[in-house]
């Protein structure tokens, strides 16, 4: 039994991981200057022209690194955190994070800061801040007396973000119209500005926050079962939920600072892979992680191809095609019963 | 016989918010006990469970497992002894029964590494309870019985020395509430001590080697299941009338609620039964269920039949204990058996003390009055029951040859019953044709 499991766990990790790989090969030759997968791969292993190697390395990887990175982050947190609240509208966000980094970079955006630090403008780095300001507060207002009751911590985070809303929104009232699309374009997500510094910077948050939650896949898996029996087996509840949230707002926060508010990846693809490969988190955080990667690269392939003239905010490339699909899935899994 | 206590619980007081749930309770545990903990609702039967389990903080007082502070132990190695199965719907997502089974042996597993025999301790677990079969089912697909089982596999697999359990059986028909239990009793057999909090009274009574009857957090009674279920603990706990008994059949101890009781229609007895020894208790509960009124007879103090004939509220002819029928019984019950409409002849054990009453249930059948034998599925008149060295079967035989019909059951001699009467009612429409 194990073993049968433990097998098919590894088919669909292997499967995905590939998926993965070859949607970045083809997301790497989509654009302006079309390049066959065969070339791509050349130009990777270090043949190629001068020409390929500097759309490939320069222009193109970065933006399809950042858009796997924070897609599977969002992916492995959405995840996660359906699992913490018991929830399947729970998404990355869920503790007032996106809000709380918009008010960030919306701020930081008015004031026109221009300080830097670690070659990342003011902007990712008041989203970060904001982003992960506002999930610790929701964490430290929802405690109550050494414990954090989930459905606070939920009520909590749209309280703590509706408030940073109604900050932000009135701020952009007040700015002037350029700077008004550009923090649009910011709040609807983006992976335009993407380039080697910001992959530097967000990728050990990323990493850290995604690996630390795949290390809680089991205790979520126990959680399942409700707060009260985990705590009768064992588990530190308080600790655990504490962790989660800790995680997934620090990789919620990383990939807002450096893409914007992308929407539905998180809440979408756990759903999509639940459906799939199960409720076990030993497999539903890393599948979630992989498609969430590979469904931001393709959906910014869409947001770069498109329109000629101009990109789209890859956020309503990913609300566009992942709702109608979700719906599908949804309607598809009721008829058979599930 | 001092055995070891392996919980002990000492002056707890627990709140929710000002009011005091738990009100002081103290209680100690001997290893391999099987305690219930029964009380109304809102005595804080739960609110114990929890504390035990750590799920709850006492605001005063403390629980010891095995001389240990609860508190003071590390969550896993707590959760190795002590396993709680509570009333819980689905979990969230949709894991199969086996993955469920399996999260019992959290407490033996670390992030990454599993325990080598969890395998195997999932799978004795899922046999012990049956639910082996179910391993691939989604929990979604189960039924609430299978559910509770599945629940019960789960704290198995954490191999706990004692198992708390909050209502489990609240939800489940009778074959998987007698197989959970049958569970919980093999378990308590090898050592694991068992605390059940039960709302029904009989099923503690039935199981609980001692019960703890709680009342507005603070334990009223305790001890073994006749002494802590006495009338006068429940009527002052529960405000209900009862009456325990214990059943001749099984020797369980019986709570019943003194109401409820069918009263028959008023007016003559339309059936006299014959019987003796308990041979006619069923037949005159199903009687009384038809509203139908009927007498019995002749029947001595204490038998089985007369308490139960009495309690139907049946017109009795009563003799002695274990006296020969009297004349003066004899003749009231040839009175009535002539009085009757039917008269049913129970497959009772005959001595020479009550040979008569064969003998009134001849003189009815002389008289006109139809005569049904019950014999219960059993062969007519099996030889043990004739304690008269032939003569009570001689007169059955007679009483079959003139054309006596049997039944098998109650409500074969409703059958026969409603027959006649149709008889009876198209004879008479009959008769009265011509005169139209």
């Amino acid at each position: 039994m194990r073993s049968r499991v433990s097998s098919g766990q590894g088919i669909w990790i292997f499967g995905s991981l590939i998926a993965v790989l070859g949607v970045g090969v083809i997301s790497l030759g989509i654009g302006p200057a079309w390049l066959a997968p065969a070339e791509v791969i050349r130009t990777l292993a270090g043949g190629g022209t001068q020409v390929s190697r500097a759309i490939v390395f320069e222009i193109r990887l970065p933006r399809i690194i950042l858009g796997a990175l924070v897609g599977g982050a969002l992916g492995v947190s959405g995840a996660a955190m359906q699992g913490l609240f018991r929830n399947p509208m729970a998404d990355p966000y869920i503790v007032g994070v996106s809000p709380g980094a918009a008010l960030g970079a919306v701020v930081a955006i008015a004031t026109g800061v221009s300080a830097g630090f670690a070659g990342l403008s003011a902007v990712p780095i008041a989203a970060f801040l904001g982003g992960m300001g506002a999930a610790a507060s929701v964490v430290a207002l929802a405690r109550r007396g050494g414990r954090f009751p989930v459905t606070d911590l939920l009520l909590v985070g749209l309280a703590v973000g509706a408030f940073a809303a109604a900050v932000y929104s009135f701020i952009i009232l007040t700015l002037n119209p350029n700077k008004v699309s550009s923090v649009l374009f910011w709040l609807l997500g983006s992976l335009a500005p993407a380039d080697w510094s910001r992959v530097v910077a967000a990728l050990p948050y990323l990493v850290v926050a995604t690996f630390g939650l795949l290390l809680l896949s089991r205790e979520l898996d126990v959680f399942s079962l409700g707060e009260e029996q985990a705590g009768y087996l064992g588990i530190r509840v308080e600790r655990l939920k504490l962790l989660a949230v800790a995680f997934a707002a620090l990789a919620a926060a990383a990939a807002v600072a450096v893409s914007g508010v992308i929407g539905f990846v998180g809440l979408i693809v756990p759903h999509v892979a639940r459906l799939f490969a199960g409720p076990r988190h030993v497999l539903l955080l890393p599948v979630s992680g992989l498609w969430g990667a590979a469904f931001l690269m393709l959906a910014d392939d869409a947001a770069r191809t498109i329109l000629s003239a101009e990109e789209i905010p890859v956020g309503i490339i990913t609300a566009l095609c992942g709702a109608p699909f979700f719906l599908y899935l949804l309607n598809r899994s009721r008829k058979r019963g599930l | 016989m001092a055995s070891e206590i392996v919980l002990e619980i000492q002056g707890l007081r627990v709140g929710y918010r000002a009011a005091d749930v738990l009100r002081g309770v103290t209680l100690e545990v001997p290893k391999g006990s099987f305690l219930g903990i029964v009380g109304p609702n809102g005595s804080g039967k739960s609110t114990l469970l929890r504390t035990i389990a750590r799920a709850l903080k006492p605001r005063s007082g403390t629980v010891l497992l095995e001389g240990r502070k609860t508190t003071s132990w590390k969550p896993k190695e707590f959760a190795r002894r002590l396993a709680v199965v509570s009333q819980e719907g689905t979990p969230a997502f949709d894991y199969t029964a086996y993955e469920v089974v399996a999260m019992g042996r959290t407490p033996y597993e670390g992030r990454l590494t599993s325990d080598r025999k969890s395998p195997e301790a999932v799978e004795n677990a899922m046999q012990t309870v049956d639910v082996w079969g179910l391993r691939e089912r989604r929990m979604g697909e189960l039924s609430g019985g299978e559910r509770q089982l599945v629940s019960l596999a789960r704290a198995l697999a954490q191999e706990p020395e004692v198992m708390l359990l909050d209502e489990p059986t609240n939800h489940l028909d009778i074959r998987h509430q007698v197989a959970f239990i049958e569970v919980l009793r093999h378990l308590n057999s090898n050592g694991v001590t068992v605390l059940m909090v039960v709302h029904d009274l009989n099923l503690a009574a039935r199981y609980a080697r001692r019960v703890v009857v709680m009342r507005e957090g603070y334990i009223f009674a305790a001890g073994p299941p006749s002494v802590a279920l006495d009338p006068a603990v429940i009527r002052e706990v529960f405000g209900a009338e009862v009456e325990v008994s214990i059943s001749p059949r099984t020797g369980v101890l019986q709570i019943q609620p003194v109401s409820g009781v069918p009263t028959p229609r008023p007016g003559a007895p339309e059936v006299h039964v014959i019987c003796g020894g308990g041979s006619g208790s069923v037949l005159m509960r199903r009687l009384s269920e038809e509203g139908m009124a009927f007498s019995a007879g002749v029947l001595g103090l204490g038998d089985t039949d007369h308490a139960v004939a009495r309690s139907l509220e049946a017109s009795v002819i009563e003799e002695e204990s274990f006296a020969p029928i009297s004349d003066d019984a004899h003749k009231r019950n040839l009175e009535a058996a002539r009085a009757a409409k039917l008269v049913v002849v129970c497959n009772m054990p005959v001595g020479r003390g009550n040979l008569r009453n064969l003998e009134a249930a001849a003189r009815a059948q002389e008289s006109g009055v139809p005569v049904v034998l019950l014999h219960d599925g059993l062969p007519i008149w099996a030889e043990k029951r004739d304690y008269t060295g032939g003569v009570a079967t001689a007169m059955l035989d007679r009483l079959v040859s003139q054309g006596v019909q049997a039944a098998g059951s109650a409500d074969e001699v409703l059958d026969i019953w409603r027959e006649k009467e149709e008889l009876a009612a198209s004879a008479s429409t009959r008769q009265r044709k011509p005169s139209l």
